[in-house]
């Protein structure tokens, strides 16, 4: 019963050396790494946190008082900060446009600002867009989408509400804004 | 009174010719839609996914060909307009990552995972060569044909029984 019952080219296997088991597993692990990295990471709730910081080129005639060309985060730190995403060829953007530019005027001196981020946009028809509905806060241009990106957003119009100690408060906003709402909001970074 | 009817047909053609010269370059800067569609076909919709800028009727990618038609006629060229879409919306509008930092390894890895390929079917084909030929069958023992004797007998008679 002990004896060889199969053949000697049955019983030997051809074994791979450890390098390709390794080069096999190194190429898995990046494959699967890039395929993390090219999947539509997860939207950030970013609500009650800490806003993240930008960086604002804005467009020529909207700067809506401020100096210079730009306007970052950093620099309105004391000030409540509403922060709008829209873009020209959003329709439900034109429904809070006059609301927003009504709000600019009612609040600037209370000291609330109001910053428009042109979210993949052409800057011949966001200007046309701009002025059709009047607006005159600072406004500027989503430059290769890094604001975008920051504040994780899906669509236009989002809305942020930033207190004085540079944090969203509640969550973000998406869709048009009505008055009330846009009042309460204010009210609440205005604490 | 002579003298301006006489003059009048050559005042006309002065005026034509004026007129064309002003209004020729206006109308040769206007750039066709195959131009137009030439830089748009090279672009990607930034708010679609895989939708080329030339196939794409969201009013944002009108808006865009409006651009590249404004561009053309001041007189730039293709790779500024690309140049000006990447400003405006990063890689994503070339529809390819770039070939710096990170972005790299997207180029890299294919070429590696390739090669490393190809290096293991080079390895396989060689040591398959190289594995020794088939031994020929190793005898059969005596244990092993009385117990194959034994079955053969088993299913003749079992053959023989179902006849």
């Amino acid at each position: 019963m002990t004896e060889n019952n199969t053949t000697p080219t049955q019983t030997k296997k051809t074994r791979l050396p450890a390098w390709v088991y390794l080069m096999g597993i190194g190429g898995i692990s990046v494959a699967a790494l890039l395929a993390l990295l090219l999947l539509r990471p997860p939207q950030k709730s970013l609500c009650e946190g800490p806003a993240p910081d930008w960086s604002l080129t804005l467009f020529d005639d909207y700067h809506g008082g401020v100096e210079g060309n730009t306007v970052t985060l950093a620099e309105l730190k004391g000030k409540p900060v509403v922060l709008n995403f829209w873009a020209s060829w959003c329709t439900p953007c034109a429904e809070e446009a006059a609301l927003l530019e009504e709000a600019w005027q009612k609040y600037r001196d209370q000291g609330v600002v109001f910053v428009g981020i042109d979210y993949l946009d052409q800057e011949p028809a966001a200007l046309r867009y701009l002025e059709k509905f009047g607006v005159t806060y600072p406004n500027g241009p989503d430059l290769a989408s890094v604001m975008s990106k920051r504040y994780t957003i899906r669509g236009v119009p989002e809305t942020f509400f930033i207190n004085r100690a540079g944090e969203i408060v509640g969550c973000r906003k998406i869709g048009p804004l009505t008055p009330s709402e846009l009042d309460q909001r204010i009210a609440e970074i205005m604490k | 009174m002579n003298t301006m009817r006489k003059y009048s047909p050559y005042f006309i053609l002065l005026l034509l010719a004026l007129t064309l010269l002003t209004v020729a370059p206006a109308v040769a800067q206007t750039p066709t839609p195959n131009e137009v569609n030439a830089i748009a076909r090279e672009l990607w919709c930034p708010l679609c996914n895989g939708v080329r800028l030339d196939n794409c009727e969201l009013q944002a990618c009108v808006q865009m060909r409006e651009v590249i038609a404004e561009k053309l006629a001041a007189g730039e060229d293709k790779q500024a307009i690309k140049a000006y879409f990447v400003t405006q919306y990063g890689d994503v509008v070339l529809g390819a990552p770039s070939g710096e930092g990170f972005n790299i390894v997207v180029w890299v890895l294919p070429v590696l995972v390739g090669l490393i390929g190809v290096g293991w079917l080079v390895y396989f084909v060689t040591t398959n060569r190289k594995a020794p030929a088939p031994q020929p069958t190793a005898p059969i023992t005596s244990k092993q044909a009385a117990a194959e004797d034994e079955y053969v007998r088993r299913v003749e008679d079992e053959l023989k029984k179902s006849d």
